[in-house]
């Protein structure tokens, strides 16, 4: 089967271009030994069924970062390049392209985004761009579906002039010839776009248009979550799924043990999805109906916010702050992400550079960034009593993050490495490409998080019925109780926050704690630990002595931090 | 007289003359268009941190750190 690689800078519109011509695919399948991540699809053009492979966006074949090493392997793998350009910034796409021209893969320009070269004033004379590199160049607008057509007909006509190669000065030489002889530029009025686009870096306004979106997006992810709990989720569990489990009860009723480990205790005669504990009941709500709104509203969010091309900006705004931390800028984003799951944040810090940087962002994240479960299992707890103290505890885990970051710094060796970024221009996010991007994280969810609260709930009601967790929590009764204040019992929620931190924060609801106990028990919860799927991979990530190091951190500052709440809180 | 791009004045354009950094500094910033050669104007300047770059379309933003291996000669107009 004849193969067909995207290849081209990042945020050139290569995957929208991949979701038009193709049907049935795959994605985010890793290339071996790398996370990674790639789509792969199938599709027919003329009477031939071909492959088509969307590259990892690179912007130079000299390879600077693992995704363009990647990129680098897979051009020798394929039969014919699609070379998607962004014709707004023709010039630094050329960088790639002339290096392309160099290899014996013959190939083929689609000029893309050119609908958007008229509002930026900007006109291209294609034919005398064509002629030049030796190429044929098709302008396309993927969105629209615009020269799709053409750009696919143009394939078999694909070639290679396969230059000679040339240095960088050389390189940038001749692509300011090609420049200067195939673009103008009009001066323009600026668009609305534009001006928004100077005011979300500028040095003022910026971080006034980041405030906003940061607090935009996090009412809308709880109007999300929220909506569906109310209107779907809580329905079905307590319409639908009721009255089948509470059968499944009845049927059990001669059986306590496995009454208990699949529908779990009954609380007033009737089963509670929250305190009831079994596998069917407290085992399928917590993810489902408690935690999946929550990450999917987040990661709709995040994915919006990424296409747009807001995420770059804020890492530069941030850039300076994140410095005192020992970071730089871009480590935001894997400290957002994990605000949704830890997981898929930890291996985020894969784009980071330095080892040290990675093992602060890393260490971080696990102790001071809290999940979309665990911060769902908060704001349940606390609510009820009124939000500053959820607000409280979000407080307490940022002051966490900040002064442990200072702290670590000091203690480790190393360099921060620059940042060189690109800021893209805002795009109207195409809705096919976003949902596809959606969809691979919230399934990666489920399937992440269903069988290992399942599990989890399971060994608890294994060790409870083994008299296993008496014997743990008279062996650390003290720290618990002297140090935290929290009840003997809190140490099963403790055990349990080594598995998932969330069903362990869920674990305190039925103990009758004050609300001053709750705090401190959310608090040190939080920070105790990573679950057990976040310390398997931190392993994989960072090896055993960093992480060694780094559950060292955790749970001492758990402690510290925890006695010192337990000691100061005024309630 | 060349300088280097953190101390460019906001709003002037320059022509670079020389990366004094490593082959990794050197070959990121040439695949943005930072190269011996290429003029380049500063756009912006945040606190404590980054520079912003133009450099035709692209815009790029650019650490204070390696902003200062970067020595270019400002084209007055």
């Amino acid at each position: 089967m004849k193969r067909i690689l995207l290849v081209g800078n990042p945020n050139v519109g290569k995957s929208v271009i991949f979701t038009k011509l193709t049907g049935v695919n795959v994605c985010a399948s890793n290339y071996p030994g790398t996370t990674v991540e790639f789509c792969r699809g199938s599709s027919i053009i003329g009477s031939e069924e071909v492959e088509i492979i969307d590259v990892p966006g690179a912007y130079s074949l000299e390879p600077t970062n693992k995704a363009e090493e990647v990129a680098i392997e897979m051009l020798s793998e394929g039969d014919v390049i699609i070379n998607v350009v962004d014709a707004t910034n023709l010039e630094r796409n050329l960088f790639l392209t002339t290096q392309l021209l160099e290899r014996d893969t013959p190939l083929v320009v689609a000029l893309n985004i050119w609908d958007e070269t008229k509002h930026r004033g900007i006109e291209i004379d294609v034919k005398r761009l064509s002629e030049l590199l030796g190429v044929p160049v098709i302008p396309t607008n993927a969105r629209s579906g615009f020269g799709l057509d053409h750009l696919v007909r143009a394939l078999k006509h694909a070639t290679t002039p396969m230059i000679e190669p040339l240095t960088v000065d050389e390189r940038w030489q001749r692509i300011g010839k090609i420049i200067s002889s195939v673009q103008r530029i009009r001066h323009h009025h600026h668009t609305f776009l534009e001006g928004l686009e100077d005011a979300s870096i500028h040095p003022v306004s910026g971080y006034i248009v980041a405030a906003l979106v940061i607090a935009v997006t996090f009412a809308i992810i709880r109007l999300i979550g929220e909506s569906l709990i109310g209107y779907i989720l809580d329905p079905f569990f307590e319409k639908a799924y009721m009255p089948l489990l509470l059968r499944v009860s009845d049927y059990l009723v001669g059986h306590p043990l496995l009454h208990d480990v699949l529908v779990g205790k009954l609380v007033e005669g009737t089963i509670n999805f929250k305190e009831s504990f079994g596998l069917l009941s407290t085992g399928l709500y917590v993810p489902i109906g408690m935690v999946l709104p929550y990450v999917v509203a987040f990661y709709f969010m995040l994915g919006l916010l990424e296409d747009i091309g807001y995420l770059p900006r804020l890492a530069v705004l941030l850039d300076g702050f994140m410095h005192r931390l020992g970071l730089h800028g871009y480590s935001i984003i894997p400290s957002l992400l994990g605000l949704g799951c830890n997981v898929p944040a930890l291996l985020a810090t894969r784009v980071l550079e330095s080892r040290r940087e990675r093992f602060i962002v890393a260490t971080l994240i696990s102790i001071a960034v809290p999940c979309a479960a665990l911060q769902a299992m908060i704001v349940g707890l606390l609510a009820p009593f009124g939000m500053r103290y959820v607000a409280l505890v979000y407080a307490v885990l940022f002051l966490v993050w900040l002064g442990l970051g200072l702290i670590i710094r000091l203690f480790t060796r190393g360099f921060i490495p620059a940042l060189l970024i690109e800021i893209p221009p805002y795009r109207q996010p195409y809705l096919r490409s976003l949902l596809m991007k959606f969809r691979i994280r919230a399934l990666g969810f489920l399937k992440e998080a269903v069988p290992v609260v399942i599990v989890g709930v399971g060994v608890v009601n294994v060790f409870y019925a083994l008299g296993i967790l008496d014997h743990i929590a008279r062996f650390t009764s003290p720290i618990i109780t002297k140090l935290l204040g929290l009840p003997r019992e809190a140490v099963i929620a403790v055990v349990i926050g080594f598995l998932r931190k969330d069903i362990g924060v869920g674990m305190l609801a039925p103990l009758n704690m004050t609300l001053r106990q709750l705090v401190v028990g959310c608090a040190t919860l939080a920070m105790f630990f990573p679950c057990i799927a976040t310390f398997v991979v931190m392993f994989k990530e960072l090896g055993p002595i960093n992480t060694a190091k780094s559950i060292g951190i955790m749970v001492l500052t758990a402690f510290v931090v925890g006695g010192l709440l337990n000691a100061l809180l005024w309630f | 007289m060349p300088i280097t791009l953190d101390r460019m004045t906001k709003g002037t354009k320059g022509r670079v003359v020389s990366i004094a950094g490593g082959r990794g500094a050197v070959l990121k910033l040439a695949a943005q268009g930072i190269a011996p050669g290429m003029t380049i104007e500063k756009v912006g300047h945040l606190r404590g941190g980054p520079i912003l770059v133009k450099v035709g379309q692209n815009q790029v933003a650019i650490g204070k750190g390696l902003a200062s291996k970067v020595i270019v000669r400002v084209v007055t107009e």
